[in-house]
């Protein structure tokens, strides 16, 4: 099987490592991967922060760029809902381009959903040892209905031990523009992350999206807290 | 000084620093949370009903105009009058008017949002008649000279020594903060004032077009006095509360509830058809019912907003919000606060005057998943952000509005571009080496140490991605070669 | 008052429709709602009684089910005792007539205030209107006859009628409501497939358990303006 990475513009910039072992997920799991180098933003940031002119030629460029591949894989709820739901916005008032966003929607699959869903994927051959918990990206939850995927394939890896924390599908304040306009109850929303996690006694957050990993470890770090942050890819490409 | 939508940055920060607001805000939507969960379990089948639900709203709002002019004359042919009010001022003025005509002097009221939006109180007040909010809570909101903080329960933010205090100063009752003694204080002092109230007014929960039937419901008993003992009874409500028959009712009694206090069904439901008949000893001689615009019709002509008019106002999306969690409802600075209330107060005050509330959302959808009529309130906060990004001429003296634009477009350009983007990559890259100390960034300059005050920010990697790939296809290519 | 002059009123529905058609419903589903699958069961209906007890005991009521009519009375007394109450109001319905209460209350020493019926008349001055409304709150019990009960939540139905006023059922601290077996049904949605037996009454009211609320802290209270006490007691068939 082929399938395109799209890694995003966070993966690509500030965590090589997570593209790198999404690459390898995906051979092991037998699929002949490509990746455009022209692929840069999806353009949710302009998104979610109103400016959708600039958001929609990002759109453009990125249904242009992708609309012949027959599979899109990307490691970000938001990013994959970004393409898959928000697109099809974006364009309700051009009948062209919105059956374009349509048929390009129908071939994006996140991560997880692509492995469990799509390859049907219910063993992996990684070991991580520890007491991991995984924190649900809320796109990813609440825009493509994403539960049970992730953590069918964290309980598969030998080695695991998922521990649930209070609250999984909360918030964890990042919000995107969101972090920056209202940076003081942003913060104050992941320190309610912050003390559930610590509270599993877990040594690993997990989640498939590198946004809130980013703002999760921000605060982790800030308060010389050990805990790591990991998106599920490093921890299925593990040994 | 009143909130306002405007100051919603330094509200929010004020109900950040206050550490008891703090915890009454987060045992009270827990609580009722955990509460709600439990009742809407029971539902076997939750998704149908919020699927009917969504549907007759839908249906009743596409036909808005038919369903208010049944629902007017059926509310004659039972006896009452029927008043159109388009703006607030229209309401006002016509209670005013009544009040005059009835020689009244005490109002009481059971709790209304409307009457909240006009500011009928304060109009009231100014007219030499007593006003009494006879809810628990509106009741302690009121005597505070506050703002409810919350659709269903106003007094959310208070704990009970702040209620015993009050109660102390304006009552002069004893300052125990026994929840039960302080009820029965409400209980007292407010028996009397429905005995002597000339006029009681309340909101609808629904109006029913076909039998012109106001449905309250309620769990204190302060509707049902508010619409049996005065003498008059003004029924408020917005456009948006009509639903065409009887039978449709039956899901929403099943939501609502359930959605609001986590109840099956509250205390008291009341179906309220015309005034008193004859032979009847008590409710009221008189019952008019005031159908309010007020810039609903401005929701209304907005494809994009126009579900934010399915809300049956329980409160759901407020509890679950994390925003609202954390800074209460004051902070928004309007009746109307939370998920919900940051759709609707834009049209309503202005999209300018509230442009804090759209942003104040991360997004994140909780609020859809747990209402009752599936309203899609984080799309609709995406599509007033839209309206709001091109507003220039708004904006023309507020500098962060054009470092954000100068950014975004900036920001923009290079990502519309392979050559650009790697190019602007390596500028980042060597911008962001005087802020990187041990591996991490702690202090950005404006606007983004809005980030660093409070969360270490992820330096960018030595090499992107694709260096990486474009690296190992040349290895493996080289491979395939040397094989 | 007069009512509304057509042109403010038109003006406003002139609005609405501006705003209809501004924003045509294209994403409103034609057809019927779709039906609800809990619908009411028209099979025989299982006994329902020990679920209305259930649920009434949930909301913090009273359900008692008497064997006859005789202990309804014996009922009232002990209740009235325990709160020492003096005065009773009741309805003027067949089934409260039937039973035959007021001599054997009148000898334990309680009064009995019926309801009254007569037309009010049209002038009322203050004392007037002080006047009617002094039986309910000088009575401890409000006793009242119901419409329906539905067993799934624990609900009585109370039509307002003359000889049944609103306020028997809400101003007195403790509400008995006597009921028949036959009224029990299921639940909402039989209820309201009788729809047409709900009007016509100026107000229907539902009731389910005595006044409550959670103002302060979210923490539950009884009774804040409406009844401490909620009673139901029920007479089953013969
Ligand atoms: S938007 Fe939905 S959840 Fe929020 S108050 Fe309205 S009905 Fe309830």
């Amino acid at each position: 099987m082929k399938a395109h990475l799209f890694v995003t513009c966070l993966v690509d910039q500030f965590f090589p490592e997570v593209g790198i072992d999404l690459v390898k997920c995906l051979r092991l799991a037998g699929v002949e991967v490509h990746f455009l180098t022209g692929q840069t933003c999806c353009g949710q940031p302009a998104f979610n922060n109103g400016f959708w002119r600039e958001a929609r030629s990002l759109a453009k460029r990125f249904i242009y760029l992708f609309e012949k591949a027959d599979l899109i894989v990307i490691p970000s709820g938001s990013c994959a809902s970004m393409v898959k739901v928000f697109y099809p916005v974006l364009f309700k008032d051009d009948p062209i381009l919105l059956a374009r966003a349509q048929a390009l929607s129908q071939k994006v699959y996140e991560f997880s959903e692509f492995l469990v869903k799509l390859l049907g994927i219910e063993t992996v051959a990684s070991k991580y040892t520890g007491k991991i918990t995984y924190h649900d990206s809320c796109h990813l939850l609440r825009e493509l209905k994403i539960y049970e995927e992730p953590r069918k394939l964290l309980k598969a890896v030998k080695g695991v031990e998922l521990v649930e924390m209070e609250n999984s599908e909360a918030c964890c304040g990042f919000g995107g523009i969101f972090s920056i306009k209202n940076s003081d109850i942003s913060a104050a929303i992941l320190q309610e992350k912050i003390d559930r996690i610590r509270a599993t006694d877990a040594k690993v957050v997990v989640a498939n999206d590198v946004g809130c990993l980013m703002h999760i470890a921000g605060g982790l770090s800030r308060q010389n807290l050990t805990i790591k942050t990991r998106h599920i890819a490093q921890i299925l490409a593990a040994d | 000084m009143k909130n306002k939508p405007d100051n919603f940055h330094f509200q929010a920060k004020t109900a950040l620093n206050n550490p008891s607001l703090q915890q009454a805000l987060s045992k009270a939507t827990t609580h009722i949370l955990n509460k709600r969960a439990r009742a809407i379990q029971e539902l076997t089948d939750l998704e149908t009903l919020r699927d009917r639900a969504r549907r007759i709203k839908e249906q009743t709002i596409a036909q808005l105009n038919h369903y208010l002019l049944q629902l007017e004359s059926e509310v004659r042919k039972a006896g009452g009058k029927v008043y159109w009010a388009r703006e607030a001022r229209d309401a006002q003025r016509y209670i005013a008017k009544l009040v005059k005509q009835k020689k009244a002097q005490l109002v009481v009221k059971g709790k209304s949002m409307v009457s909240e939006e006009i500011g009928l109180n304060e109009y009231l007040e100014k007219l030499g008649l007593e006003v009494v909010e006879t809810d628990l809570g509106e009741y302690i909101v009121q005597l505070a000279g506050e703002r409810p903080s919350h659709i269903i329960a106003p007094a959310i933010h208070k704990s009970r020594e702040e209620v015993a205090l009050l109660f102390q100063k304006k009552l002069g009752t004893n300052p125990e903060a026994e929840i039960s003694k302080l009820t029965q204080v409400a209980r007292e002092r407010l028996r009397e004032k429905f005995f002597q109230a000339d006029i009681g007014i309340t909101g609808a929960n629904f109006a029913i077009a076909e039998t012109g039937t106001i449905v309250l419901v309620e769990n204190e008993g302060n509707i049902r006095f508010t619409t049996s003992l005065p003498p008059v009874h003004i029924v408020l409500m917005g456009i948006e509360k009509v639903i065409p028959t009887l039978a449709d009712l039956v899901v929403f009694l099943k939501l609502l509830p359930r959605s609001a206090t986590g109840q099956k069904l509250p205390s008291y439901v009341s179906l309220i058809t015309g005034p008193r008949r004859d032979g009847e000893k008590d409710g009221p001689e008189e019952l008019h019912l005031i159908i309010l615009d007020n810039g609903r019709s401005r929701i209304l002509s907005e494809p994009a907003l126009r579900e934010s008019l399915y809300c049956l106002r329980c409160g759901a999306c407020l509890n679950i919000c994390p925003v609202y969690q954390k800074v209460g409802g004051h902070a928004y600075g309007s009746v109307y606060a939370g998920p919900i209330g940051s759709v609707i107060t834009p049209p309503l005050v202005g999209l300018y005057r509230a442009r804090a509330l759209p942003y104040a959302s991360t997004l994140c959808g909780a609020c859809r998943d747990i209402c009752p009529v599936k309203i899609n309130i984080p799309h609709m906060l995406l599509q007033l952000r839209q309206g709001l990004s091109y507003r220039w001429n708004r904006n023309l003296i507020n500098p962060g509005y054009w470092l954000e634009k100068l950014l975004t477009i900036t920001w923009s350009m290079g990502m519309k571009d392979e050559g650009r983007y790697r190019f602007g990559s390596k500028v980042a890259r060597l911008l962001q080496r005087p802020f990187l100390k041990k591996q991490k960034i702690s202090h950005l300059p404006y606007p983004f140490s809005r980030w660093t005050k409070s969360r270490d920010f992820t330096p960018l990697a030595a090499k992107p991605f694709r260096i990486w790939w474009e690296d190992n296809q040349r290895s493996s290519k080289d491979h395939e070669r040397a094989d | 008052m007069k009512e509304q002059t057509d042109k403010t009123r038109l003006k406003l529905l002139k609005r609405l429709q501006k705003a209809l058609n501004a924003s045509p419903s294209a994403n409103v589903a034609a057809g019927p709602c779709p039906a609800s699958s809990s619908r009411a069961c028209s099979v025989a209906t299982p006994n329902l009684i020990p679920l209305l007890e259930e649920e009434i005991t949930k909301t913090g009521g009273v359900f008692y089910l008497a064997r006859d009519k005789e202990e309804i009375a014996q009922y009232l007394i002990t209740l009235a005792k325990r709160v020492n109450a003096k005065t009773i109001i009741r309805d003027n319905s067949i089934l409260l007539q039937g039973l035959k209460l007021d001599g054997v209350l009148n000898n334990e020493g309680l009064q009995v205030i019926i309801d009254y019926s007569g037309t009010r008349p049209a002038k009322e001055t203050n004392e007037d209107k002080a006047a009617w409304r002094q039986p309910a709150k000088d009575a401890a019990l409000g006793v009242t006859s119901i419409e329906y009960i539905l067993a799934d939540t624990g609900t009585v139905v109370i039509k307002s009628r003359p000889g049944l006023s609103r306020t028997l059922s809400l101003v007195p601290p403790i509400h008995v409501a006597i009921g028949e077996e036959r009224q029990i049904l299921p639940g909402l949605e039989a209820l309201f497939s009788q729809g047409a037996n709900l009007q016509p009454g100026s107000a229907v009211i539902f009731i389910t358990g005595p006044s409550r609320t959670a103002d302060i802290e979210q923490t539950l209270t009884i009774g804040v303006h409406g009844p401490i006490e909620f009673h139901l007691i029920l007479l089953p068939d013969e």
